[in-house]
C-alpha cells in the first residue's frame, strides 16, 4: 500500500516538477501539474513499452525513477529560455507598446486576489468524485468492465510475462486485448513497486485522474474565463452524474477525457502562439506529444486525435506558411507515441474486429436507415428531451437530464452561439472538434458490428461523449469569456514576439 | 479591431474591456451554477446508493466464488489447470486471479445454446467449462443442454446458479 502510494506520489511529483519547468505563473500551476503528470505517465509507459520490446522486461522502481528524472531534466533543458530571449522580452516590455503577455501577467494578481470562496464550490463535487473513484468498499473491487477490471487484466498479463509480454496479450481470448497500453502499463509499473498485484495501484491511479481532471479544468478554464468562473464550471463538470458514474466505475474514458482536455487546450494555445509568431518549440512539441498519447490511452483516442487535427485545419490552412513550424513541431511531438501505438497494433494486439469487417459493414450498414435512426436518436437524446407526451415530467426525463443534468446541452448551445458570435479561428477548434466527434460517433454506431446496435448505443455512447465534454466546456467558456485573449502557459516568462513581421 | 475569422489577437486590449465580463459569459456562469445545483444532490444520491450497496454486502459475483465447485472439480479432475468460463460478466477479474480461469466471451445477445458453439468445442476437447450467465434460468438451461450434447457431468454450486461441466473424456 505504501509503495503504491509512493509510486503515484512520484509520478505526481514528477508532473509537478515538469509543470514548474513549463510555467511559473500561479494561474497555470494547476494546469501545469496536470500537464506534467499526464506527460510523465505517458512518457514512462512509452519507455516501459520500448524496454519490453527489446526484451528488458518492465523497469523496476529505480529505473522508473531514473526515467522520470530524465524526463524532468529534459523538460527543464527544453524550457530554458534561449540566449537573448530574456533581453528581448525586457526590451519589448519597456517599449511603449505593451504586449498581450504583459497584460496577462498583470491580470494574474487580479485573479490570485479574487475571493477565495469560489474554490469551496469545487470541493463537494471533487470530494464525491474522488470518493467514487477510490472507494475501498466491497462493491466492484475490481472496477467495472471497460474500466479498472480491463486495465488490471491487461496489466496482469504484462506484469506476469517473463518473456514476450505481447504473447500473453495475443493469447487473451476475451475483452479488449487490443486496447493500448498506457493504463495497463501504468498499473504494471506500480506493481513493480509494490511487489504484488494489489488493487490499490489502479485505485490510486483512478483517483489521480479525477484530481488531474479537476486541476486541468480549473487551470484551463481560469485561463480563459477567470478563476471564479472556472470554479463554477469545474464544479458543474465534476458533479455531472455521468462523470460521477465514470469515476465510480473507474472506466478509462475519464482519463481519456483528461488527456483530450489537455491536448485540446494546448492545441488552441499553440495555434494562438503560432499566430503571434511565438517560435518557442517546447509547448508545440508537448501538444503534439499529448495528441499522440490519446490513441496510446484508448482506441477511441485515434478518432479524437483525428478530430482535433481536422478541427485545427481551418485555423492553419489560411496561414500555412506561418504555421508550418507549428505543424512540424506537432508532428515531431506525436511521432513517438504514434509509432509505438502502430507497433503495438501490428505486433501485439489481436486484430480489431471492427476494422477487419469495416468494408462489409460499410456496404451493408451505411445504407440501412434504421441504423442511422438509432445512432442519431441516441446522440440527440443525450442533449435534448425527446420523451414527449408526459408534460413537464417528460421533459425532465431521459439521458439529457438524468445522465448530464443538462450540462451537455448547455455546453453545446453555449459553444455554438459563442463561436458564431465571435468567430475566431483558434476558438473554433473546440466547436469543430465537438461536432466532428458527434458526427464520428454517429458513423461508428452505424458501422458497429455489435449484434444489437441499440444496446451498443445505450451502454457506451455516454462514455464516448464524456471524453470530449470537458474540452467542449472549455470552448464554451472561451467563446463567452472576456475580450482579453487567453493567457499562454509560458506568457508569464516569455512575452510574444511583437517584433515579428506578422504582428499587428 | 479584430477581423472575422482571424486568429490574431488584438494587440492592445483595453484594460476596461479585460475587466468587464460579457453578458453572455455571466449568463453561462449562472446556467452552470443552476446545473451544479441540480447535479450536486444527484451526485450525493449516487454516492449514497453506492455506499449503501457496499454496506449491504457483496453482489453475488463478488462473493467467494464457487467454493463447492472448486472442491468438486478437484475431486473430478485433479489435474485440471484451467476452466473455460462462459459468462456475460467477463469483468469478474478476481475469478481469473483466484482460479486462473481462462475467460471466454459470450455476446450479450446470447439467448440460446447455439451461440455456445465454442463451449461445445471446449467440452469436446476435454476442457471443463463453467457456465455462469447472469440470468439463472438461461445459465442452467444452457449448461444442461451442453451437458446433454457432450455427455459431460454437471457439477452444481449449491448457493449459485452456475454449473460446471466436466467432460466425459478429460483432455490433457
Amino acid at each position: 500500500m505504501i509503495s503504491g502510494d509512493a509510486y503515484v506520489l512520484c509520478v505526481s511529483l514528477a508532473g509537478w516538477l515538469c509543470g514548474r519547468a513549463l510555467s511559473r505563473g500561479r494561474l497555470g500551476a494547476l494546469e501545469s501539474w496536470a500537464l506534467g503528470t499526464a506527460a510523465s505517465l505517458g512518457l514512462l509507459t512509452l519507455a516501459a513499452f520500448v524496454l519490453a520490446l527489446v526484451g528488458w522486461g518492465l523497469p523496476g522502481p529505480l529505473l522508473q525513477l531514473a526515467l522520470l528524472a530524465g524526463g524532468i531534466q529534459l523538460a527543464r533543458v527544453l524550457a530554458r529560455p534561449r540566449a537573448g530571449q530574456e533581453r528581448t522580452s525586457s526590451r519589448r516590455t519597456s517599449s511603449g507598446r505593451e504586449s498581450t503577455a504583459r497584460e496577462s501577467t498583470e491580470r494574474e494578481p487580479t485573479e490570485a486576489t479574487s475571493p477565495r470562496w469560489p474554490w469551496l464550490v469545487v470541493l463537494p463535487s471533487l470530494a464525491l468524485a474522488v470518493l467514487m473513484a477510490g472507494d475501498w468498499g466491497q462493491r466492484e473491487p475490481a472496477g467495472n468492465w471497460d474500466g479498472m477490471a480491463n486495465w488490471t487484466t491487461q496489466a496482469r498479463h504484462l506484469a506476469r510475462s517473463a518473456g514476450d509480454p505481447g504473447e500473453g496479450l495475443r493469447a487473451r481470448v476475451v475483452g479488449h486485448a487490443d486496447y493500448p497500453l498506457m493504463l495497463p502499463l501504468a498499473i504494471a509499473l506500480g506493481w513493480q513497486w509494490t511487489g504484488d498485484e494489489t488493487q490499490h495501484v489502479p485505485r490510486l491511479l483512478a483517483v489521480l485522474f479525477v484530481l488531474l481532471l479537476a486541476a486541468a479544468s480549473l487551470g484551463s478554464f481560469a485561463r480563459v474565463a477567470g478563476s471564479r468562473s472556472a470554479c463554477f464550471a469545474s464544479a458543474a463538470l465534476l458533479a455531472a452524474p455521468a462523470l460521477q458514474l465514470a469515476a465510480r466505475g473507474q472506466i478509462a474514458d475519464l482519463p481519456l477525457a483528461v488527456l483530450t482536455l489537455l491536448a485540446g487546450t494546448r492545441l488552441v494555445a499553440s495555434l494562438q502562439a503560432s499566430a503571434r509568431g511565438d517560435a518557442d518549440p517546447l509547448p508545440a512539441t508537448l501538444t503534439g506529444f499529448l495528441i499522440g498519447l490519446l490513441p496510446w490511452m484508448k482506441n477511441e483516442g485515434m478518432l479524437l486525435a483525428l478530430c482535433l487535427a481536422l478541427a485545427a485545419l481551418p485555423a492553419v490552412i489560411g496561414r500555412l506558411k506561418s504555421h508550418a513550424p507549428l505543424l512540424g513541431r506537432l508532428l515531431l511531438g506525436a511521432l513517438l507515441p504514434l509509432a509505438l501505438v502502430r507497433h503495438f497494433k501490428h505486433a501485439w494486439a489481436p486484430p480489431d474486429r471492427m476494422l477487419e469487417q469495416l468494408k462489409p459493414a460499410m456496404r451493408n450498414f451505411v445504407p440501412d436507415p434504421e441504423r442511422w435512426r438509432i445512432a442519431l436518436d441516441g446522440v440527440a437524446r443525450e442533449f435534448v428531451p425527446l420523451e414527449f407526451g408526459y408534460g413537464l415530467q417528460g421533459l425532465l426525463q431521459g439521458p439529457w437530464i438524468e445522465r448530464w443534468g443538462g450540462l451537455g446541452a448547455l455546453c453545446l448551445v453555449a459553444l455554438l452561439l459563442g463561436v458564431l458570435r465571435r468567430p475566431r479561428a483558434a476558438q473554433g477548434v473546440p466547436l469543430l472538434a465537438t461536432f466532428g466527434w458527434l458526427a464520428a460517433l454517429c458513423l461508428v454506431y452505424v458501422l458497429t458490428i455489435a449484434d444489437d446496435p441499440q444496446w451498443h448505443v445505450d451502454t457506451s455512447l455516454w462514455r464516448l461523449l464524456l471524453q470530449m465534454l470537458p474540452f467542449t466546456l472549455f470552448g464554451a467558456l472561451a467563446a463567452w469569456s472576456r475580450e482579453a485573449p487567453p493567457v499562454m502557459l509560458r506568457d508569464s516568462i516569455r512575452p510574444p514576439d511583437n517584433t515579428s513581421p506578422e504582428a499587428p | 479591431m479584430r477581423a472575422p475569422m482571424s486568429d490574431t489577437p488584438p494587440a492592445t486590449p483595453s484594460p476596461t474591456r479585460t475587466k468587464t465580463p460579457r453578458a453572455g459569459g455571466s449568463a453561462l456562469i449562472f446556467a452552470l451554477c443552476a446545473v451544479l445545483l441540480l447535479n450536486l444532490p444527484r451526485a450525493r444520491a449516487q454516492w449514497r446508493e453506492h455506499s449503501a450497496n457496499s454496506e449491504r454486502g457483496r453482489p453475488f459475483w463478488m462473493q467467494p466464488v464457487y467454493p463447492a465447485l472448486v472442491e468438486q472439480l478437484d475431486a473430478a479432475l485433479p489435474n485440471a489447470s484451467k476452466v473455460i468460463l462462459f459468462s456475460d460478466r467477463v469483468a469478474r477479474d478476481h475469478q481469473h486471479r483466484v482460479f486462473g480461469l481462462q475467460f471466454h466471451a459470450v455476446p450479450r445477445s446470447v439467448h440460446d445454446v447455439t451461440k455456445l458453439a465454442a463451449a461445445l468445442a471446449a467440452l469436446r476437447a476435454g476442457a471443463p467449462v463453467l457456465v455462469d450467465l447472469s440470468d439463472e434460468e438461461r445459465s442452467v438451461r444452457a449448461a444442461l443442454q451442453l451437458a446433454e450434447a457432450t455427455g459431460a457431468r454437471v457439477l452444481h454450486e449449491p448457493s449459485h446458479h452456475a454449473r460446471l461441466l466436466v467432460p466425459a473424456e478429460p483432455g490433457a
